[in-house]
């Protein structure tokens, strides 16, 4: 397992000799073929855990490795040839154009093909002919991830790579995301979750420095409880009233409401919400109850949990900026 | 070496498309280095006397650098001319290192290179390079224009004109360094230029002293292209220890 694309061991970073460390003992992995989403709030650790993988930064202590190489060992340099970096909202040269950014990319590597690259994000000769700095934000951003995916690499570090842009922009380089990480290992450092949601099936969560979560978004889905949103034409008082009163005396052979029930019924709107666990065993007998006790039921759902609802679990409700 | 040879490329371009950078790196040495050492050249040409016994004082003292210029005014010009190659060698690659530099990380083009498979020292190695070739360049066409002149016109000795050469040089590679440290002292424009400022009067007045007081003829010149060779490597040596790409992503 230590060829593992990326693997993070005990790894600290201070910047100054009694500053609090900006990661304190950070340590998870990602293994081929996976994409993990590394979230946190802001001043969590998450651009500087980046830029120590890429080598831009020294670790105080332990390790970052790449494809099991860690920075300063004479594979690492080769190992470093097998990522593509999209760092966060870098700054562009006035006086190169974006085919000499390419080019200059391609030479660094040593491989790639210029055209193919930009043709695949969409670039025309005009837009390769102009400066990096006279490009739109989107464009930019294109030009960075055209960068990264040059290459052809095998592992590619995405550092926010949606951040400022507007929303039309932002679909468009997501969808291209979703393309270039076929296939590919990929660390997808992101403000937004729905984004994380879409592009990853592995979620790090960072907080002060420490990996307080590490794990399958399948398998958060699994522990974390179900959305359960109910609707009647009575409304949604009386629907309340009703879930507070009988609700908790409802039971299967094996669940009772009461244990399943995370957080308490509240009026959303129109609708009462509630948060639980064992929706398909418990909401058949809640409906079954409403029905009988002659309230016209038009919604009854059980949608899995956000990431956010996973982020904010996690975290808590204090850090809800990832 | 292919990324360094990128890199290389990607520099040369840049600064040939930098308009200040080349307007420093020509405009300044040719004051330096043709306007005034030309001027006084004529003005040796036109005087109707070779010394200056008449306009100095009746008990003046030359001090050994200057040994002789009551009888020969073309003393003097020597004596300029060393002065003003160690400034000319001195102003254009710091200058030209705050333009290339200094505006790759105040425009925060750093990152893109940081996101790359480069080292440090690379990225700089290869600015350094450039702006060091780009120095020569200019600087070593200016002063083979002022030397032709003076020996055609026996001025100076083959051997005082091959030190100015290595006196140009020896500059050079010291501006060179000290531009390296300052890269990684200054954030932005106004830093670099106070720092350079501030390096440049000390060395100045370091180089006028020098040769002054110093052996009389090439020999003064030589020392000081020591001076400046060893500080060169000191401040090569210095920044070498402390470049890495977190100081200067800071």
């Amino acid at each position: 397992m230590s060829d593992a694309p990326i693997v993070v061991e005990a790894l600290v970073k201070r910047f100054a000799e009694n500053a609090k460390p900006a990661l304190d003992g950070a340590q998870f992995r990602v293994r081929a073929g996976h994409s993990a989403c590394l979230l946190g709030p802001n001043g969590a650790g998450k651009t500087t855990l980046i830029r120590i993988l890429t080598g831009a930064l020294a670790p105080t202590s332990g390790h970052a490795l790449l494809f099991g190489a860690r920075s300063g060992d004479p594979r690492w340099e080769t190992h470093r040839r097998r990522v593509g970096v999209v760092p966060q909202l870098p700054g562009m040269y006035r006086d190169l154009t974006a085919r000499e950014y390419l080019a200059l990319v391609q030479g660094v590597y040593g491989r790639g093909d210029v055209a193919e690259s930009a043709k695949r994000l969409g670039f025309t000769r005009k837009l390769l002919a102009q400066k990096m700095a006279e490009l739109s934000g989107g464009w930019q951003r294109r030009l960075t991830l055209a960068a990264a995916l040059l290459p052809d690499p095998e592992l590619i570090v995405l550092d926010e790579p949606t951040v400022g842009l507007d929303p039309v922009a932002a679909r468009d380089v997501l969808a291209l995301l979703r393309e270039a990480m076929k296939g590919r290992t990929t660390l997808l450092c992101t403000h937004n979750l729905a984004e994380a949601e879409q592009l990853c099936d592995m979620v790090v969560v960072l907080r002060e420095g420490r990996v307080i979560l590490d794990e399958s978004l399948t398998s958060l889905r699994t522990k974390a409880a179900s959305r359960v949103t109910l609707g009647c034409n009575e409304g949604a008082e009386k629907l309340l009233a009703f879930v507070h009163a009988e609700a908790p005396n409802l039971r299967t052979e094996s669940l009772r409401w009461s244990d399943a029930v995370v957080t308490a019924p509240t009026i959303v709107g129109e609708h009462v919400k509630l948060s639980m666990h064992h929706p398909r065993e418990l909401l058949p007998v809640l409906l079954g109850a409403m029905v009988s006790h002659g309230l016209s039921v038009y919604e009854c759902t059980a949608g899995a949990p956000t990431l956010e609802d996973l982020f904010i679990a996690a975290v808590g409700e204090g850090a809800t900026t990832p | 070496m292919s990324a360094l040879k990128t890199l290389l490329r990607k520099e040369a371009l840049q600064l040939m498309r930098s308009r200040s950078a080349l307007a420093t790196a020509t405009l300044l040495p040719a004051l330096l280095l043709m306007v005034a050492p030309l001027g006084q050249m004529a003005a040796l040409l036109r005087a109707d006397h070779k010394g200056w016994e008449t306009v100095l004082p009746p008990n003046f003292r030359a001090p050994p650098g200057l040994v002789g210029i009551e009888r020969d005014a073309s003393v003097l010009l020597r004596f300029l001319m060393g002065c003003l190659v160690a400034m000319g060698g001195l102003v254009v690659p710091a200058v030209a290192a705050s333009y290339t530099m200094v505006a790759e990380r105040e425009s925060r083009t750093l990152e893109l290179l940081a996101a790359l498979p480069v080292r440090i020292r690379d990225v700089l190695g290869a600015k350094l390079a450039v702006i060091f070739a780009l120095a020569v360049a200019v600087t070593t066409a200016m002063l083979t224009l002022d030397v032709v002149v003076m020996l055609r016109l026996h001025l100076a000795t083959v051997p005082f004109v091959l030190s100015l050469f290595v006196l140009l040089l020896c500059a050079l590679l010291y501006s060179t360094a000290s531009a390296l440290l300052m890269s990684l002292l200054a954030r932005d424009f106004r830093t670099a230029n106070q720092l350079g400022g501030a390096l440049l009067g000390p060395t100045t007045v370091i180089a006028v002293v020098v040769l002054a007081y110093g052996p009389p003829g090439a020999l003064a010149v030589l020392v000081l292209a020591l001076i400046f060779l060893v500080a060169a490597g000191i401040a090569l040596y210095v920044a070498l220890r402390v470049v890495t790409f977190e100081r200067l992503l800071r």
